[in-house]
């Protein structure tokens, strides 16, 4: 089940490092598909993240539809930079002032 | 309490009526406009509404008729025609007239409004035959069905769904292409945009997100709800995505508005929103709200519809409180009515305790009790921000005025077969109530002169090789302490020599005498001074430029002319922004004091024994190389007494002319209330009213024209 908590199962830990963007999301996909292939609980760190688009949030979406499906533990954690927060609230998925990642599994709790 | 309503209801149907005179000029000119045509709609569809509500049944009657034929113009059945826009200004006049005399009519006044209301209806009878101009307008909104299914274009909006001035709340529907990554598009810039147009909510819709193992990760399938409260008109909106619209799925909807939350200050509930936006059927609401459970949990557990969609109408629900809220707070903080009678007495109020300030300052002054002066430098610094605050209460913007000015160019250049139009700028500046008001007067004389006098006929025009139509320029800018009223027009200018002719023969000038043209203008100012051939219909109603300039002169201001012979005149009126209370400059002569104008005075000077001896000839000095002419304060107003050794000149300036005037002692600034003076000292010449010092000494304030006049009669004469 996609939830935040306490992970007791070995995790796959997927660190996402700069641009992420339409560019390189197949391969971003394809890690995130090795991730799930792993049925292990996934954490997403985002503090090394410099830059997203839409294509990066509609990823993060069919991610944690895939982890419900497949009930696999999904974990948003790191610290935000301001640009990558602020793709993030623009599209309404965290308040503008929030920068840790953490927030962002409430929108996914919410409305998935 | 029902007669405080039927005022308050008059007050703003008089606004309303002559923004709407003003709407209808601007129409006039551009037949085309739709935005004032939806102005004019929408004030006589809300003056029908009120007066109903009012009681003021004759004219919610005849505005609904009236609203009929303004409903054909909106949507572009009747064309705008100079009888049709004569015909609703006559109907705005007799609404006028109808809320003047509270609906009792004079046979003559029923009469009227029959044939004003006959003239609508013959003017209706033509929408279907020939006046038939183009279709009406799409629907202002594209709904949500425009989202479901092939790209949707949405129609530009007809302006009179968009009030410009109220916040509107939309409903986006975005869905970009599915190819929008691939192809460049942005659709994070579009968001952005948005969120900068106003109060906004967005909320992703991820239901066509597939899982991961499904997903073509370089295809888009998030679409997009936004929610924004707005003062720009949808098709501000709309321009957002101008780049992407063709090949996006894009609805906006109007849902709700200030007005409509000005009705019910009630959020819509879940189930409202999720049937509006066709997510869910109303038998489906039905039957959940029989649940005893939360309707959204009902909704989500018998998958009527999503968990997203249920999340979104609840974020829906959040945003348009939050818009409501702040609507509510807006109207309760924005402003109120006041009448202006008690705008006066808080002046006057204002005014009284100016004096008794300076009374206390100055027996604090003396008593030298360091506690007590410092109260008293507390209340004067306090009571100089109320008169400050007072005072602006009192300003108005001189636009006002403007708008009923447009009406008169209009009629008095049908009148003449004149083709006439009248710009306006500075409308935003402001000045005190009481100077608008008698404004009034001259300008209406300058505009009357300015049709009748300046401006030539059209065919006179076109023969000088100007365009037929004839412009009227009335601006107002701030200059100092003062602010400047111009009328100019583009018309014949003045010709200077048959005013030298004229001058000459009422033996106002010698024949050789050659004078500048800005004295020869002044010339116009003598009463009587307009040849019979100058008086017509028009102008030469009993108020002549004597007149004029005895009022703006009265006013505190001064008026001056400059012309170009065929090509226009400029009429200048120089106005202080206020006529209550100014800063002053204090003075002494003999046992009497006297007032300034601050705003006049540019520097003071000693008169010394040794440079009066310089001096013999006491009209005029040398101040730094160059002769200024010189009147006593003693001399104007024949205070005897022994002149102090030392006599201080202050010099004082109106527009480019400076004098000097001596007086025996400076005090210094002052804030002066002024008080009229009574009937009996009117015409005293050379003052212009009286204050009270803080002892209770009468001070009188000096009418810086009149001194000039006195100037110019006495000193400066050849």
């Amino acid at each position: 089940m996609a939830k935040q908590g306490p992970v007791k199962k070995p995790s796959s830990v997927v660190t996402l490092t700069g641009t992420r963007t339409i560019e390189n999301i197949i391969e971003l996909k394809n890690k995130l598909d090795t991730a799930v292939s792993k049925k292990r609980p996934i954490i997403l760190d985002f503090s090394g993240l410099e830059k997203i688009d839409m294509s990066f949030i509609q990823l993060l979406m069919s991610l944690w539809k895939e982890c419900q499906t497949k009930n696999i533990q999904l974990t948003m954690t790191g610290m935000m930079r301001p640009s990558v927060q602020e793709r993030f609230a623009v599209t309404g998925l965290c308040e503008p002032d929030k920068a840790d990642a953490s927030i962002l599994t409430g929108w996914f709790e919410e409305f998935l | 309490m029902m007669d405080q309503f039927r005022e308050s209801f008059k007050e703003e149907a008089y606004e309303m009526l002559d923004q709407m005179e003003d709407s209808l000029m601007e129409i006039e000119k551009n037949p085309e406009n739709d935005e004032q045509i939806s102005n004019v709609f929408r004030a006589m569809h809300t003056i029908k509404g009120s007066s109903g509500m009012f009681g003021f049944d004759r004219i919610s009657s005849f505005s609904h008729q009236v609203e009929n034929t303004l409903d054909l113009l909106r949507s572009r059945q009747i064309s705008v025609t100079d009888e049709l826009v004569r015909l609703i200004l006559d109907a705005k006049d007799y609404i006028h007239e109808l809320l003047d005399c509270d609906e009792v009519l004079s046979d003559k006044q029923e009469k009227l409004g029959t044939e004003i209301l006959a003239g609508f209806n013959t003017v209706e009878n033509f929408k279907d035959s020939e006046h038939i101009v183009g279709t009406s307008q799409p629907p202002a909104v594209e709904g949500p069905a425009a989202g479901e299914g092939q790209p949707a274009a949405v129609p530009r909006e007809d302006p009179a769904e968009g009030d410009m001035t109220e916040s509107v709340t939309y409903r986006i529907h975005f869905k970009p292409n599915d190819d929008i990554y691939l192809t460049g598009g942005k659709p994070y810039l579009i968001l952005k945009e948005l969120s900068g147009l106003g109060d906004y909510t967005c909320i992703p819709e991820p239901d066509n997100v597939p899982a991961l193992s499904k997903l073509n990760a370089e295809k888009c399938f998030l679409a997009y709800e936004i929610l924004l409260t707005t003062k720009e008109s949808i098709n501000i909106i709309r321009d957002v995505f101008i780049f992407v619209e063709k090949h996006s799925e894009l609805a906006i909807t109007k849902i709700e508005s200030q007005s409509d939350a000005m009705g019910s200050f009630t959020s819509k509930r879940l189930g409202e929103i999720l049937v509006e936006k066709g997510l869910l059927s109303g038998n489906d609401l039905e039957n959940a709200l029989h649940e005893q459970k939360r309707v959204g949990e009902v909704l989500v557990e018998s998958k009527k519809v999503s968990k997203s969609a249920v999340q979104g109408a609840l974020r829906e629900q959040q945003h348009l409180k939050m818009a409501m809220d702040k609507k509510a707070f807006a109207m309760s903080t924005a402003t109120i009515r006041v009448a202006s009678g008690k705008l006066d007495n808080l002046v006057d109020l204002v005014g009284e305790l100016v004096t008794y300030q300076a009374r206390l300052s100055q027996t604090a002054g003396e008593t030298k009790h360091a506690e007590l002066v410092q109260i008293a430098e507390h209340v004067e610094r306090l009571t100089s921000e109320l008169r400050d605050n007072a005072m602006s209460m009192r300003m108005l913007p001189v636009g006002m005025t403007f708008n009923r000015y447009r009406r008169l160019v209009h009629d008095l250049s049908a009148d003449m077969n004149k083709k006439n139009e009248m710009i306006t700028s500075g409308g935003e500046t402001e000045l005190d109530k009481t100077v608008i008001e008698r404004l009034n007067e001259p300008l209406v004389h300058l505009i009357r002169n300015s049709i009748d006098h300046g401006i030539e006929s059209p065919q006179a025009r076109k023969t000088a090789g100007k365009p037929e139509t004839g412009t009227i320029l009335l601006s107002a800018r701030h200059s100092g302490a003062f602010v400047l009223l111009e009328i100019s027009d583009d018309g014949a200018g003045l010709d200077n020599s048959a005013i030298k002719e004229k001058a000459v023969s009422r033996g106002l000038m010698t024949p050789d005498q050659e004078l500048p043209d800005k004295e020869l203008y002044q010339f116009l100012f003598h009463p009587g001074f307009s040849t019979a051939a100058e008086v017509t219909s028009i102008s030469g109603r009993g108020v002549g430029m004597d007149v004029v300039k005895k009022q703006i002169e009265g006013l505190g201001g001064s008026v001056f002319i400059e012309s170009t012979y065929g090509q226009g005149t400029k009429i200048t009126m120089k106005l202080p922004l206020t006529l209550a209370i100014i800063d002053g400059f204090l003075v002494r002569c003999g046992q009497e004091f006297y007032v300034f104008p601050m705003a006049n005075v540019v520097e003071c000077m000693e008169l010394t024994p040794e440079k009066r001896k310089e001096h013999p000839d006491r009209g005029f000095m040398n101040v730094r190389n160059a002769a200024m002419p010189i009147i006593g304060l003693r001399d104007v107003f024949g205070i005897e007494g022994q002149k102090p050794d030392i006599e201080q000149i202050v010099i004082l300036q109106i527009d480019e002319m400076k004098t000097g005037v001596l007086v025996d002692s400076i005090i210094g600034d002052f804030q002066t209330v002024i008080k009229p003076l009574g009937k009996l000292y009117k015409k005293i010449r050379g003052v212009s009213g009286a204050t009270i010092l803080g002892d209770g000494t009468i001070a009188l304030i000096v009418d810086m024209n009149g001194i000039f006049n006195i100037l110019k009669n006495e000193v400066m004469k050849p």
